[in-house]
């Protein structure tokens, strides 16, 4: 374990050296998942019930899918042959060449043939393979795999690409994307001419008719398709759907969510009977990848991700993935999703090694098209694979520290700023020195509220505090009741445990199952009655609504799921009675950062539209995760924190850019993280609600946020 | 080909409650970077095809999947206008010849409303005039739009084509610093002329 870590911080500290990479795929992946937010926000909800019913259709029926389409292919005069492991498949397609005497191949986009390594089979028989996406085809001039799904080579800059060009091409060009691409066209038509097996990946099979579609811009998959006089397709088992209307649910959803537009250039349907440019009808080969597909589809915590699309979505949104990119983060399939696609078809060893670098902000799931939770099921990878460390089981104690905390807030805050305590707090709990930590307040809300909240067994709302609000600064559970019973609800506050996010992040959810018992019990028979749940702290309805559900799979989790409100959507969504106020000062110009667990369960942006409805000037922009992730962010160096600050920086300055006075959030350690790389204050939305009540005064001093 | 008779097209997608909205059809097309014109004859489609042809820069047409008789017209139209006129015919070609400095001209089997889409079903003649020249123009009747990619499916169902090509735009690539690059390996530039006219008679 110790080497693997120590592996892990090497490659992280490699990754964070190289600044004009880190930068470029920074703006690129955020350039990237605006256009997909954009375009999906304009796709109609029918689509994306569409692709959810014929993708689970797909993962539900898989071995029925792959008798009909062996059928289906074989009706139509083609080949298809069924490989149980990536071996296989790399053996068959070899074994062909072989035989039929190829000398040269030529490839369209295929993450399943990297999957398979069938690259390094066929040039270790002396074929020649030349890959003809544009992206592919310069990551194998580098000798590099790609590094993220759709846009192979985004970590290369113009100038790298060039100068490849000159050392592996011999021509001399000017650093130009349309330069290098008009050489590309030149370069690789004479590789189209010669070659005489075309092989395909499929982004889709149809079982029905047995063909494979390539969805493309360029026109490689069409030339690959056309030019030579074998022809062979590789797809996953998952790819197939059982008819042509299951495709077009893909194949509408698909470029929306990848790049924000309604279709690519290019749709391609193979199959025996294709369009190629030979009078004689082609040799046609399918060959159907299991390689561990099968079994995940009988998997409670794997199948889900066999619905797959590969749109990126959740790669372009990831944090972590937008500075380490997908050579770190990343096996063959990079980033979030490559996580579970690791675990099938490579093993939960091989997918912990990168199951580390997701923080569980959950935007990936926010953004999937197909609604797979890749968050909760990278948690359970995290669970099942072992290995997890001392400080990662210690981070996990965090609200047992910040209970001691409430008690002797004077020793914690004085710790909390000590040099020395600092720099003994990073080398044994791991915590980052240079964190912005939160100060206490000492005591909790409990006693504040006293036994009145605490025993009443009914009411129009229940308040889950979690940990910061009960035990770090109670003064913001505080106004969150003061404002709920200014707007006329009756309000009890039971004693519950914090959420557990920390154990469900690192994975152990043996911990986090026993802490959302606890919970559970605690809330639901408000629940039952007719109560709502509110939470002020956006990852602990995220833990009550979304994963507790996950982990304990029983109606008393469901019901309590379902009752559960963030507090901002509760009372933007109810309270018609809050309107400008007079107390805001003039002129306050806020920007509104918007939570990543806020995102997933609320639609819309209710606590911006809320600060607006109370007068005041609010900015925002979507810039997605501020890279704090809960103690993630706290974490010592490469484990966390350097990341983290690669993260807040840039946001930081998106922020400041905009020109704002002050921040407002609801996430507690969104606001550690903005405080610490913006300088600017920060307070939670509950403040600004309170002041345009009246309940809080504006010139209150504000503890942390 | 199976799908050509427009009326009896036409009367399906009308009796199926399709609108046949041309000029929506076309806007998606401009929008995914097609130049587009709606033509009410042979004439003024050859008028369109030589200004495109003209601007672009090219001055050999290649003609794919088109009927003998369209062929013909399009071939006589240009006849004494300094264009070369080639057919992809019914044996293997030299390829090379389709490539540089020519516009491919086809017949579409379908338009996409909601998307945007040109469709082109088995012909391999069409396929290669839209996939290898520098240029392409789609020709297309007003009756052959349908609403939707699910109208396509029920056309694939009753058709069965062994292969199918749904062109929405020019060759692109964004793989160099997500500049957006037009002209990776198929065409540079593509074009759509929608007939109010049967192509085919």
């Amino acid at each position: 374990m110790r080497g693997s870590s120590s592996m892990s911080r090497s490659r992280v500290l490699g990754a964070l050296e190289k600044k004009w990479e880190v930068e470029t795929r920074w703006r690129s992946m955020l350039a990237m998942h605006l256009k997909s937010r954009e375009g999906m926000a304009r796709l109609q909800q029918k689509y994306l019930e569409g692709v959810f019913e014929s993708r689970k259709k797909s993962v539900e029926n898989l071995e029925r899918l792959v008798a009909l389409t062996i059928e289906s292919v074989k009706r139509e005069g083609g080949n298809v042959y069924v490989a149980k492991t990536a071996e296989d498949a790399r053996r068959y397609v070899a074994s062909l060449a072989e035989s039929r005497g190829v000398k040269c191949v030529i490839k369209s986009k295929s993450m399943t043939t990297e999957e398979i390594g069938l690259n390094d089979a066929l040039l270790s028989q002396g074929v020649d393979v030349i890959e003809t996406d544009l992206g592919e085809r310069i990551v194998q001039l580098a000798g590099q795999r790609p590094s993220h799904i759709i846009a192979p080579a985004v970590h290369l800059s113009r100038e790298e690409i060039a100068r490849l060009v000159k050392e592996r091409r011999g021509a001399d060009l000017p650093p130009q994307p349309e330069a290098i691409t008009r050489f590309f066209r030149q370069d690789l038509w004479a590789d189209f001419k010669r070659a005489e097996m075309g092989v395909t990946g499929a982004n889709i099979v149809v079982a029905e008719t047995g063909q494979a579609v390539l969805v493309t811009n360029e026109g490689n998959g069409r030339l690959v398709a056309t030019m030579p006089r074998i022809i062979v397709s590789i797809a996953g088992v998952e790819k197939i759907v059982e008819t042509w209307d299951d495709a077009f649910n893909v194949l509408r959803v698909l470029p929306v969510s990848a790049v924000g537009r309604d279709a690519t250039s290019y749709i391609t349907v193979i199959g025996p009977r294709g369009m190629s440019r030979h009078v004689k009808v082609p040799e046609y080969h399918l060959v159907l990848l299991d390689n561990g597909r099968t079994g995940a589809s009988n998997d409670p915590w794997l199948k889900d991700a066999l619905r797959c699309i590969r749109c990126a979505a959740c790669l372009d949104v990831c944090p972590t993935y937008r500075i380490l990119g997908g050579h770190v983060f990343g096996d063959i399939y990079s980033g979030p999703m490559g996580v579970p696609w690791t675990a099938i078809t490579k093993g939960l060893k091989d997918a912990s090694e990168i199951a580390k670098y997701c923080v569980s902000c959950s935007l990936c799931l926010h953004v999937c098209p197909v609604r797979i939770d890749i968050p909760i099921t990278i948690s359970w990878i995290k669970h099942a694979s072992g290995g997890k460390t001392l400080r990662e089981r210690i981070l996990t104690m965090y609200e047992s520290y910040a209970v001691l905390g409430s008690r002797l807030p004077r020793l914690f805050n004085w710790l909390q700023g000590s040099r020395v305590s600092r720099r003994l707090m990073e080398g044994l709990l791991g915590i980052d020195r240079r964190r912005l930590m939160h100060r206490f307040r000492g005591g909790n809300l409990y006693e504040i509220l006293g036994e009145k909240y605490l025993r009443r067994r009914s009411a129009d709302v229940v308040y889950f505090p979690d940990t910061y609000a009960a035990y770090m600064d109670w003064s913001i559970g505080l106004l969150a009741v003061r404002v709920l019973e200014a707007l006329g609800y009756t309000v009890a506050v039971p004693r519950t445990y914090g959420s557990g996010m920390p154990s469900i992040q690192y994975g152990f959810l043996s911990k986090a199952r026993k802490v959302a018992e606890k919970n559970v019990e605690k809330l639901k028979s408000y629940a039952e009655n007719g109560g709502r749940i509110v939470c002020s702290e956006p990852t602990a309805a995220y833990c009550l609504r979304e994963a507790y559900p996950k982990i304990l799979d029983t109606p008393s989790s469901r019901r309590v799921a379902e009752s559960t409100w963030e507090l901002t959507s509760l009372i933007a969504a109810e309270s018609k009675t809050l309107s400008p106020s007079t107390r805001q000062p003039p002129n306050t110009y806020v920007f509104y950062h918007h939570p990543c667990h806020s995102r997933l369960l609320s639609p819309g942006r209710p606590s911006e539209d809320l600060l607006k409805r109370i007068g005041m000037n609010v900015a925002t922009v979507d810039y997605g995760c501020c890279g704090i992730a809960g103690t993630w962010g706290m974490r010592r160096g490469a484990e966390g924190f350097l990341i983290s600050a690669e993260i807040g920086r840039r946001v930081a300055e998106i922020i400041l850019g905009t020109g704002c006075m002050e921040i407002a959030t609801e996430s507690s350690v969104c606001a550690q993280q903005l405080r610490q790389f913006s300088g600017l204050k920060v307070r939670h939305t509950i403040r600004y609600i309170a002041e345009s009540l009246g309940i809080q005064s504006r010139e209150e001093v504000v503890l942390n946020f | 080909m199976a799908v050509r008779n427009n009326t009896e097209r036409e009367e399906e997608l009308v009796g199926a409650g399709a609108r046949l909205d041309v000029e929506k059809f076309l806007e998606k097309c401009r929008m995914n970077g097609f130049q587009v014109a709606h033509v009410q004859s042979v004439e003024a489609l050859v008028s369109v095809l030589a200004d495109w042809a003209s601007g672009w820069g090219v001055r050999k047409i290649v003609l794919g999947g088109l009927s003998k008789q369209l062929a013909e017209r399009i071939r006589g139209e240009f006849t004494g206008r300094e264009y070369m006129v080639l057919e992809i015919g019914g044996v293997e070609m030299e390829i090379e010849e389709l490539r540089t400095g020519s516009l491919g001209v086809f017949r579409a089997n379908a338009g996409i409303k909601e998307t945007g889409g040109l469709v082109i079903f088995d012909n391999w003649a069409s396929n290669l005039a839209s996939l290898i020249p520098e240029y392409s123009v789609a020709l297309l009747e007003m009756g052959e739009i349908l609403q939707d990619y699910w109208m396509l499916a029920h056309l694939i169902r009753q058709t069965r084509p062994g292969g199918i090509a749904i062109i929405s735009g020019p060759s692109s690539t964004s793989d160099i610093e997500l500049t957006h690059v037009v002209g990776v390996h198929g065409p540079v530039g593509c074009g759509c002329i929608v007939a109010g006219l049967e192509l085919d008679e």
